[in-house]
């Protein structure tokens, strides 16, 4: 699995209105000013394009900042193995 | 077995276009450029409010029929793919059968289907052609979402648009040469996406008028949980693919173009990221048409020929997905063309 600073600039880059260098590990997403639950969906299939991990709702709820969502990520990702 | 060909694809779009600036004026929280981000949709097309379905299509059907000219004497099967019946009884089919002057031998039927419904009445078109029960097939589309969204529902306003299509299958040697199909359903879907108070399972009754955003509908409202039908369409749609390259015999590299149901930026997007599909093999005209559900894939089919983006020779995947849930798909191939 890519490692979390390119995670985190990859994912920057699904956001459009979110400029370059504003996301870092210690983010909460969901702080950022344009988030609504397009943005989620973003996130949903950002993963699931990248690492063929399909994200609920509800998993996608327990999580605030990117390296929570990177390590949700990675666990699924050991689970599959 | 006489084989199936769509001899003529073509479509008319609602006479009312909203662009974003409009929406924009009506919801203070968004700029065009911010529905345009959220949508990826510039302009989507609607019918007058309190329009008739069948009214909607007879017109535009009548005015396709004759630019083409097709004798409408010789048509002896109507199949009318809707989700804005005009009653529970009789079938709009038949309506629309008398509101086109069609003749007494024709049969007709109803296809109660949304963004699956195109290839779902290619499949039955083709199974009628090749049993010999009909020689020439009139298939309409007419889809009227934009009646059945409130106005508290801007991300629905942003995405649907008013549209009519008709396809004319036949066995003469012309145009698209329909392959194997193949069909699904998952029933579990039905809540994901649904239009609630339209039917016997709830009703609408006073109380229900005089709740917040129903006020201007007068048949039902449209509710869409945007995560499950998109979940939906990025775990179904590429095993789809697979299945239809597998029963027509096809890689995947024998494909020249998909044409998928155009449900919204961010699915189209994701499959052709997960379907690894070049972006000139994949035809999307959401931004200029927005999702006109039955008639997405006939919209994007005769805006693809204009565009010369199909051309004789080609193997053209078509692949219909979304509300029940339910899909379906075949191949087009276009050496009669």
């Amino acid at each position: 699995m890519m490692d979390i600073d390119t995670f985190t600039r990859n994912l920057e880059s699904e956001f459009e209105e979110v400029e370059t260098g504003r996301l870092t590990p210690l983010t909460n997403y969901r702080d950022i000013p344009e988030f609504n639950s397009m943005y989620a969906l973003i996130i949903i299939a950002f993963i699931d394009s990248e690492f063929d991990v399909l994200l609920t709702g509800e998993e996608l709820r327990k999580t605030n900042t990117v390296k929570d969502l990177y390590e949700l990520v990675r666990n699924k990702l050991q689970e599959k193995e | 077995m006489p084989a199936a060909y769509i001899n003529i694809i073509d479509f008319s779009l609602a006479r009312n276009e909203i662009t974003n600036v409009q929406l924009a004026s009506e919801y203070p929280d968004y700029t065009a450029d911010s529905i345009y981000k959220n949508s990826g949709v510039l302009k989507r097309f609607s019918v007058d409010k309190g329009c008739v379905c069948t009214d909607f299509a007879a017109e535009n059907v009548s005015e396709l029929l004759n630019k083409h000219k097709i004798d409408k004497h010789k048509i002896d099967f109507l199949i009318y793919c809707t989700e804005a019946p005009d009653y529970i009884a009789p079938a709009s089919s038949v309506v629309l059968h008398g509101k086109l002057g069609l003749s007494k031998e024709a049969g007709t039927f109803d296809l109660q289907f949304g963004c699956s419904g195109y290839t779902y009445g290619l499949l039955l078109a083709k199974a009628l052609i090749e049993s010999s029960a009909a020689s020439t097939i009139l298939f309409v589309t007419a889809d009227i979402p934009t009646q059945v969204i409130s106005e508290k529902d801007p991300h629905l306003r942003f995405l649907f648009s008013d549209a009519v299509s008709i396809s004319i299958i036949s066995s003469e040697k012309k145009g698209y040469k329909l392959g194997e199909f193949i069909k699904g359903t998952d029933g579990k879907g039905e809540t994901a996406l649904r239009v609630i108070n339209s039917g016997f399972n709830s009703p609408r009754n006073e109380e229900w008028y005089h709740q917040e955003g129903n006020e201007n509908l007068s048949v039902g409202r449209m509710e869409m949980d945007g995560e499950a039908v998109f979940r939906f369409s990025v775990d179904v749609v590429p095993k789809i693919v697979e299945e239809v390259l597998n029963k027509n015999k096809l890689k995947r590299e024998d494909i020249d173009l998909f044409v998928f149901h155009q449900a919204s930026r961010i699915i189209l997007k994701s499959l052709q990221r997960k379907l690894k599909i070049e972006e000139e093999k994949i035809y999307n005209n959401l931004e200029r048409v927005g999702n006109t559900v039955s008639a997405s894939i006939p919209v994007a089919l005769s805006q693809a020929l204009s565009e010369n983006r199909i051309t004789k020779n080609m193997n053209i995947m078509v692949v219909g997905f979304g509300i029940g849930f339910s899909w379906s798909a075949t191949v087009f191939n276009t050496t009669n063309l």
